[in-house]
């Protein structure tokens, strides 16, 4: 993907205005509720936030990368939705241009408009390995998103969601029985759901341990 | 031209997990290669320094004579309270990291410098397959047998983790020995023996609807152990379930003939006895 060769700044940034960005790509096969809004734009060439976001969305990490040697401030665009790159990179899985926002000091916490983190997105495409990278790197495990939904709470919503919800129950922080506003835990959720529901009991009380501050 | 290097805003900031009394400071980032932490089934190698007031607590990691070397660390294998801990800290650190940090103690924090010199192995927990999640769940309740008398709450994390580990590979019938290297049967197995095991811990705890909870298998199979048939009943009794307890202790083959299962019938009956009379007289005391 290494098509920017050159160091010269401005350069690059032509190169990247005048990159060929095919139209319709952003069109959504989606049918879900938060994600749903991210829209197309078409014309990402516009501004250099519009450009990473559409560059992550497109899996282009050598652009990615080269916006962010332009200008690292990138790294906190968003769209009209509130969705930065490191949400379209999560709920991608794109787990090299996450790890490659994160060294850029993208926000782990950052809030869609509907105040979803990179978590709960991750979480709704079932992208474990996005979600370990994201727990790993200071994403808040028990966020509560419009809804007071939880990213486990959005995991359970999915029907085969073994492995998020796996990440997410093995965290040493997380709250497994938090409520969200229709008074319902995760687990109430997948018990009517999916087929992972048993992976859920990880959840029970029976299984909280705190060890707490040592002697 | 970069106007920005990847990372550098990284140094000085702060982790913490303020219920177990954890917090690093990150001091600096050497040969910084990619982004990488260590995952819960890890094999790295670390180096301590500055320890300060361990103060004879146990711990293999920030033990004297390993201080400035290389040390390899195998997570989960940790046996003291101080040693878990470390092991905690070195997730969070990045590969080159070194960084300052503290685990908080009634009295003062004992603080170290931590340098993860490199990861070795590192696999994230949704990618063991059943016999790796086998060996993690087994490692795990040894360490938690081995911590028990002396440790018992850390026992009680590491079987929690071990029980949690197996339930992620939950429902157990579909694997077979042939194709999973590990069979239904055996995960099974090793699944009601960290639940009997679970269930000793909250008993000491006084968590008996969680002792119920864990030793549910009990109802469910013949051939549960004297061990789990035993918590159970005393879970119901404490529950003042007498008829529940009874029933259990008296599904033991010569339960009078076993010292534990005898005295906890006799205390059954006497407690039994004695809110029998309470009933009696609290209908005595409504009708008079």
């Amino acid at each position: 993907m290494g098509d920017y060769d050159s160091d010269d700044e401005k350069s690059q940034i032509e190169k990247l205005r005048y990159a060929k960005v095919p139209r319709g790509m952003f069109v959504s096969g989606w049918d879900d509720d938060a994600d749903e809004l991210i829209e197309e734009d078409n014309n990402p060439q516009a501004s250099i936030e519009r450009m990473i976001l559409w560059a992550v969305n497109e899996n282009k990490i050598s652009e990615v990368r080269d916006i962010l040697k332009l200008d690292a401030e990138a790294v906190f665009a968003r769209d009209d939705d509130g969705y930065t790159p490191l949400h379209r990179a999560c709920y991608n899985n794109f787990v090299d241009i996450a790890k490659l926002l994160l060294e850029y000091k993208a926000d782990p916490n950052a809030r869609t408009n509907l105040g979803w983190t990179p978590l709960h997105s991750a979480c709704k495409w079932s992208n474990a390995e996005c979600a370990a990278l994201l727990l790993q790197h200071g994403s808040d495990v028990n966020a509560k998103s419009e809804g007071e939904q939880t990213p486990l709470h959005v995991t359970a919503t999915v029907s085969n969601c073994r492995n998020t919800a796996t990440v997410l129950l093995m965290n040493e922080e997380i709250n497994p029985r938090a409520l969200n506003n229709s008074e319902e835990t995760a687990g109430e959720i997948a018990r009517r759901t999916g087929m992972t529901f048993p992976v859920f009991e990880m959840g029970h009380q029976a299984y909280d341990v705190e060890t707490g501050i040592i002697d | 031209m970069e106007k920005f290097k990847p990372m550098s805003w990284y140094i000085g900031t702060e982790w913490k997990l303020p219920s177990k009394g954890l917090r690093k400071q990150v001091l600096s980032l050497d040969n910084y290669n990619q982004l990488v932490k260590p995952h819960l089934f890890s094999k790295v190698a670390i180096k301590i320094e500055d320890v300060e007031n361990l103060n004879g607590r146990e711990s293999r990691y920030l033990s004297n004579e390993l201080l400035g070397q290389e040390q390899k660390v195998e997570m989960g294998s940790s046996l003291t309270p101080v040693d878990c801990y470390v092991e905690l800290l070195v997730r969070q650190l990045v590969a080159g990291e070194r960084a300052r940090c503290y685990i908080s103690t009634k009295g003062e924090d004992i603080t170290f410098i931590l340098t993860l010199l490199k990861i070795h192995e590192t696999k994230e927990i949704h990618k063991l397959n059943a016999a790796e999640i086998y060996a993690l769940a087994l490692r795990y309740k040894e360490n938690g047998v081995a911590m028990f008398k002396q440790y018992p709450i850390f026992a009680h994390d590491y079987f929690a983790r071990a029980a949690k580990v197996l339930i992620s590979y939950k429902p157990f019938e579909n694997l077979s020995a042939s194709s999973d290297s590990v069979s239904g049967e055996a995960m099974k197995l090793l699944f009601t023996q960290i639940q009997t095991n679970l269930a000793a811990c909250l008993l000491s705890e006084e968590r008996f609807e969680d002792v119920i909870y864990q030793t549910k298998f009990v109802e469910e199979e013949a051939n549960s152990t004297e061990k789990s048939v035993y918590r159970r009943a005393m879970a119901f009794y404490q529950l003042k379930e007498y008829e529940k307890a009874q029933k259990l202790i008296e599904s033991i083959p010569n339960y009078q003939e076993k010292k534990e299962f005898f005295k906890l019938h006799q205390r059954l009956a006497e407690s039994w006895k004695s809110s029998n009379e309470q009933y009696k007289n609290l209908v005595k005391r409504m009708f008079n």
